[in-house]
């Protein structure tokens, strides 16, 4: 019944999906892009102290105004997203490097013990409250960028292993699977040859939404400072400086606050818009 | 169905186990000696080892797991390193706070995000489901911190409506405490509401281009009976699973909630336990909240095989 | 009386024109055969009567329904009408009801919607619609769910929801085809003696003209979204004026001309040898001891170099993990499999990785069964990967111009992806894929059912000569006898994983032996003009 799943997508949808996309995109091309530019150039040192400006608001020489230090909040953002970023990239490689080898292992012996070993597994990390273990380890090695690199990171590893493991299991069924069974190959090869390129564009699309996850995860952590550690600026304790002064000066809680809802909207709206321009091509594939 | 509930019960405990063992081995390599650490830099080397032996941190690691694990099973999780006082009297001191809010808060979230999925499905691609969708791709994009914050700043200082933190106690009244409680709900629940009311929306959303509601409407069904009737149950069964996530969210973002409004949960025993080196407290307070996430997916588990009788026959 | 009148019907979606200057009429109490190859339009002209069309649709021209213009009526007259007068039957009977809901709801719903009867009511007209529909009371309570019904069973629910409250209109949409043979046979005979018994006129949408020629008194025989010819089925089937339908005829009963077999009975180039394949039951609970289901059960036969041979058998037979375990896609749990008389695969034992190349498949699906990235050239040659030696570029280009061109393809189609090909070029790439290792024997795996019956006998003709040009043996799996009958040697009958019946194709179909085989073969719809005539007569 192919032709009572046709549906016109209204001319407002596509207007807001293809829009949706451009401004993810732009947003999140405006925050790598400042986040690259702070290790050459950044409007003041962002570690640099100035009591006799402290708690400026926005300005002409401050645009985003200064901080109970008389530190450039402009500075502190750029430099902050780079540890954002960064973390949150690193979080996902982890997740992507580990998660997608155990899931496609386990889809090719779908049924057998180390695939139930390793699906339990996944199930055992959901069972922890992420940020709970997430501040397990770090309170265990310390607090840190890169501690926190590796507590987000663990939580992506099932996420991806789930995802390949539920795609590669549809496409083991398709038949040009079992073709190149006939043709001798291993599963280890066909999941590399066939498996793996079919299921990119998913991995694509929950690649962003878990980068996104994780630049609100380690805002999180770095609020409750076990994050990146002074004297390098980061978003989370931006905020955390900023809760006591919140009836004083709000712009202190406003500018980070802002800055990361901005860029994780624009990475779920690029992932959206990704899943649109991606998905598509996938259906048919199925279909 | 007896059946089917246990195995998961089986398999939950399972996790259970492995998740205690897993626990206790972390928290034994959190570096630093808390004999040494409750006596102060200065002690001396005779006194830490006699209060080694008092904590029971000289016997072998496997007895040291057993005695913890039989003590769980008896509700006794031991005696704070720092507080000298059963931790369970401090647990069941916080759990009274963090429990309910942390249902407060799933539940807030379920009565927004149904209507809204809900109503984003059915008026699919109009005005309204797009600024429904909008407003939860905003709502995914919060932090809850910061959103606390936020709602301190305008309920609490501008409007004067809510204090800014602190709990009364039950003992004050149950209408007070939950006051008290309902700012941090709110910055919990609004992000997770997102995320469900866009779970909900597009589950419905495949429901509804199911053949079993083609087969209602030349029934003769209307658009809203079919959605009513055929299409919400059948949506209902991953966001079940979705909510048996958010349970364990929720918990743990109440964590961070409880820094923002000085609530004297669990979260805050717990950090305080990691800075002062209370490995009891610690290990006790994060093997109660995983056996609350793992009794939560149980429940849901429970409520998949009333809404899905092929579950609940399963393997015949 | 005219129960359903169309009138130049012309609709679109969006802006694909999808039906032009469809008009024609239902009589009550008659049965009207719609028959078509896919994108024909038949079934969107089903829904229009319906009104239950994709968004995005556009339609003029006029419906009447029982003397009203469908236009006139507002969407709350229609959901009046569905159900209650115009009842619809879909072609997936697994996905067409509600899982989470017993079929006794499911039933009694539309009857209490239309009626206003009282649950209890509601109940005991169900009950009587479903004992109507043969589910009896003892084993089809009215809370059992749908879930573990077989296709045939719940496609009669479907039929209780459409007939429980006597609509004048049912409109099936291809009801059968996607049962088996037998259950097919049983489920159109139930069809028309309801609708024979309450007088209701039948819309009956399918692809199989065999069908149609068997249930229905008027016949439209509709091509890419237009009629090309209408009228009593005696007359269309006996005149055939318009050269589509007669080609929908002879493809329907085409036979390929194929050279007769010589069999050396030494040259064996399959030998199945006591297989049985087992599957893992699931565990009734956690310590019980594992059970197993024999799909496939100490099942022998050989295959002689340029035979084809048939296999049929009901869904669920063990056809499949019979064929997978010829390929060693599955291991066997008994017995051997030999290849040109060297042991390929025997229980215990993985495949012998040096004969993979003597064995090659075509599937089913021509879209599922390449990888969409891959270009035809890398698509067709993956089974060089069971070669040991190394060809040279000039050598893998010459093999590709030779399996694309014995296919009917040319060269220049190895630089395209799949997706630039139909249905029945995919097919065709399919095959060529198998070819191109020189395989002995090509296991078909309902390798033309889902095709068009024009494509099918074109594909079909091209299996025969391939066959005797090469010397090539089949193993022809399919649930369709008739195309089984037109292209094998021999034929094997399976029921419940064991080969019940075997023997020459022309001897098992005209005298079969089985009771088995007996009840499938007469469950073939039949093509016969002449049969068609002497039902004419009769009424």
């Amino acid at each position: 019944m192919s032709e009572q799943t046709i549906s016109q997508p209204s001319t407002l949808q596509l207007i807001l999906r293809s829009n949706g996309f451009l401004i993810g995109a732009g947003l999140t091309a405006i925050f790598v892009l400042a986040a690259l530019v702070s290790f050459i150039w950044t409007p003041y040192d962002a570690t640099q102290i100035s009591i006799s400006d402290k708690l400026k608001t926005p300005s002409a020489a401050h645009w985003l105004g200064t901080d109970h230090f008389g530190r450039d909040m402009l500075s502190m953002i750029m430099v902050g997203a780079r540890v954002s970023m960064a973390v949150a990239f690193v979080a996902v490689g982890v997740g992507i490097l580990a998660g997608v080898p155990l899931g496609l292992y386990a889809a090719s012996k779908r049924g057998g013990l180390i695939d139930e070993i390793i699906m339990r597994g996944n199930d055992l990390i959901f069972a922890f409250p992420s940020l709970l273990l997430a501040i397990m380890i770090t309170a265990v090695f310390g607090p840190g960028a890169v501690n926190a690199i590796i507590a987000i990171g663990i939580f992506n590893i099932p996420v991806f292993a789930r995802l390949s493991r539920g795609a590669a299991l549809s496409l083991w069924q398709r038949e040009y699977i079992m073709a190149a069974q006939v043709c001798g190959k291993s599963k280890a090869l066909i999941s590399l040859e066939h498996i793996l390129p079919n299921i990119t564009n998913l991995l694509i699309v929950q690649g962003t939404i878990q980068f996104s996850l994780g630049i609100l995860a380690e805002a999180g952590l770095a609020y409750v400072g076990l994050g990146a550690q002074p004297p390098l600026p980061s978003w989370g304790r931006m905020l955390n400086d900023a809760q006591t002064l919140i009836s004083i000066a709000p712009h202190l809680a406003l500018v980070p606050g802002l800055t990361i809802v901005l860029t994780v909207l624009g990475l779920n709206l690029m992932g959206d818009g990704l899943r649109d321009l991606l998905d598509p091509k996938l259906r048919r594939v199925k279909s | 169905m007896l059946r089917y509930i246990s195995k998961r019960l089986v398999s939950l405990s399972a996790s259970l186990i492995v998740a205690s063992i897993l626990i206790f081995i972390v928290i034994e390599i959190i570096p630093g000696d808390p004999a040494a650490f409750m006596l102060g830099i200065n002690a001396d080397p005779d006194a830490v080892e006699a209060l080694r032996e008092q904590l029971g941190l000289n016997a072998s690691l496997t007895s040291r797991y057993f005695t913890w694990v039989t003590g769980l099973l008896q509700g006794e999780f031991g005696i704070s390193y720092t507080y000298r006082v059963p931790v369970s009297e401090l647990i069941s001191d916080r759990i009274v706070i963090s429990l309910p809010l942390t249902f407060y808060a799933l539940v807030l979230s379920t009565l927004i995000a149904f209507p809204a999925g809900i109503y984003a499905a059915s008026k699919r691609n109009s005005l309204g489901d797009v600024s429904v969708m909008g407003l939860t791709q905003l709502g995914v994009a919060i932090p809850n911190f910061w959103f606390a914050m936020l709602l301190v700043l305008v309920f609490s200082i501008n409007l004067r409506w809510f204090s800014a933190g602190g709990f009364p106690g039950w003992d004050q009244g149950f209408f007070p405490a939950m006051k008290a409680l309902t700012l941090p709900a709110i910055a919990l629940a609004l992000p997770q509401a997102s995320i469900l009311a866009r779970v909900m929306r597009s589950s419905l959303l495949d429901t509804l281009s199911e053949d079993y509601i083609r087969t209602a409407r030349a029934k003769g069904l209307n658009r809203r009976q079919a959605l009513w009737r055929h299409a919400l149950r059948n949506a209902l069964i991953p966001v079940l699973t979705i909510i048996g996530l958010q349970f364990s969210f929720l918990l743990a973002g109440g964590i961070i909630i409880e820094n923002v409004f000085y609530l004297p949960g669990l979260g805050r025993l717990v950090f305080q336990g990691i800075t002062q080196r209370d490995l009891i407290v610690v290990r006790s307070v994060v093997i109660l909240l995983v056996f609350a996430v793992i009794a939560v997916t149980f429940l849901v588990d429970i409520a998949y095989a009333i809404a899905d009788p092929r579950l609940r026959e399963g393997s015949r | 009386m005219t129960l359903l009148n169309v009138q130049n019907l012309n609709l679109s979606i969006g802006k694909t024109p999808i039906l032009k200057d469809i008009s024609f009429d239902l009589e009550a109490g008659r049965i009207l055969g719609i028959v078509g190859e896919s994108g024909s339009g038949k079934s969107i002209t089903a829904l229009s009567v319906l009104q239950l069309l994709p968004n995005g649709t556009k339609w003029d021209g006029e419906i009447k329904f029982d003397g009203e213009d469908i236009k006139t009526l507002s969407e709350d007259d229609f959901c009046h009408l569905r159900g209650n007068d115009i009842s619809m039957i879909f072609q997936e009977p697994m996905t067409a009801l509600n899982p989470v809901q017993t079929i006794g709801d499911q039933v009694s719903e539309s009857i209490r919607i239309h009626t206003g009867k009282s649950r209890r009511e509601a109940e005991q007209l169900a009950r009587e619609t479903l004992n109507r529909v043969e589910l009896p009371e003892s084993e089809f309570p009215l809370s059992r769910y749908p879930h573990d019904l077989s296709g045939g069973q719940r496609q009669r629910v479907m039929i209780a929801m459409a007939i429980a409250l006597q609509p004048k209109l049912l409109i099936a949409d291809e009801p059968t085809t996607a049962l088996d043979v037998t259950t097919q046979a049983e489920i159109l005979e139930l069809l028309e003696k309801l609708v024979r018994e309450d007088g209701l006129s039948l819309m009956l949408i399918t692809h199989d003209l065999a069908v149609v020629a068997q249930m229905a008194d008027d016949v439209v025989v509709m091509k890419d979204g237009e009629i090309v010819e209408q009228g009593a089925s005696i007359d269309v089937f006996s005149k055939m004026q318009h050269p589509y339908t007669r080609q929908l005829f002879s493809a329907s009963n085409h036979v390929p001309d194929r050279a007769p077999h010589q069999q050396d009975d030494n040259d064996i180039v399959l030998s199945v040898e006591h297989v049985s394949c087992d599957y893992k039951l699931p565990k009734t609970h956690l310590f019980s001891k594992q059970r197993y289901f024999r799909a496939v059960d100490n099942v022998s036969f050989k295959i002689h170099r340029g035979e084809n041979v048939g296999l049929v058998g009901g869904s669920g037979c063990g056809k499949s993990t019979l064929s997978r375990a010829i390929l060693a896609l599955k291991s066997l749990d008994e017995g051997h499999v030999l290849i040109n008389g060297k042991t390929f695969s025997s229980s215990g034992k993985g495949p012998d990785l040096s004969q993979r190349a003597a064995t090659q498949i075509v599937f089913q699906d021509p879209y599922s069964s390449f990888n969409p990235r891959h270009k035809v050239k890398r698509l067709i040659t993956e089974p060089f990967y069971t070669k040991t030696e190394e060809l040279t570029d000039a050598q893998i280009d010459a093999a590709v111009t030779e399996a694309l061109e014995s296919v009917g393809l040319k060269a220049e189609d190895g630089d395209k992806y799949i997706h630039e090909f139909s249905g029945g070029q995919r097919q065709r790439i399919a095959i060529a894929r198998a070819l191109i290792v020189k395989p002995s024997l090509i296991v078909l795996d309902e390798a033309v059912s889902a095709l068009d019956v024009s494509i099918r006998a074109q594909v079909l003709d091209l299996l025969a000569e391939l066959s005797d040009r090469f010397n090539l043996s089949y193993l022809f799996i399919s649930h369709d006898l008739s195309v089984v009958r037109s292209i094998t040697d021999r034929v094997l009958v399976m029921e419940r994983g064991k080969i019940v019946e075997t023997g020459s194709t022309q001897d098992v179909f005209e005298n079969p032996q089985h009771a088995y085989t007996q009840s499938l073969i007469r469950a073939i719809p039949k093509l016969d003009i002449e049969e068609i005539r002497a039902k004419e007569k009769m009424t």
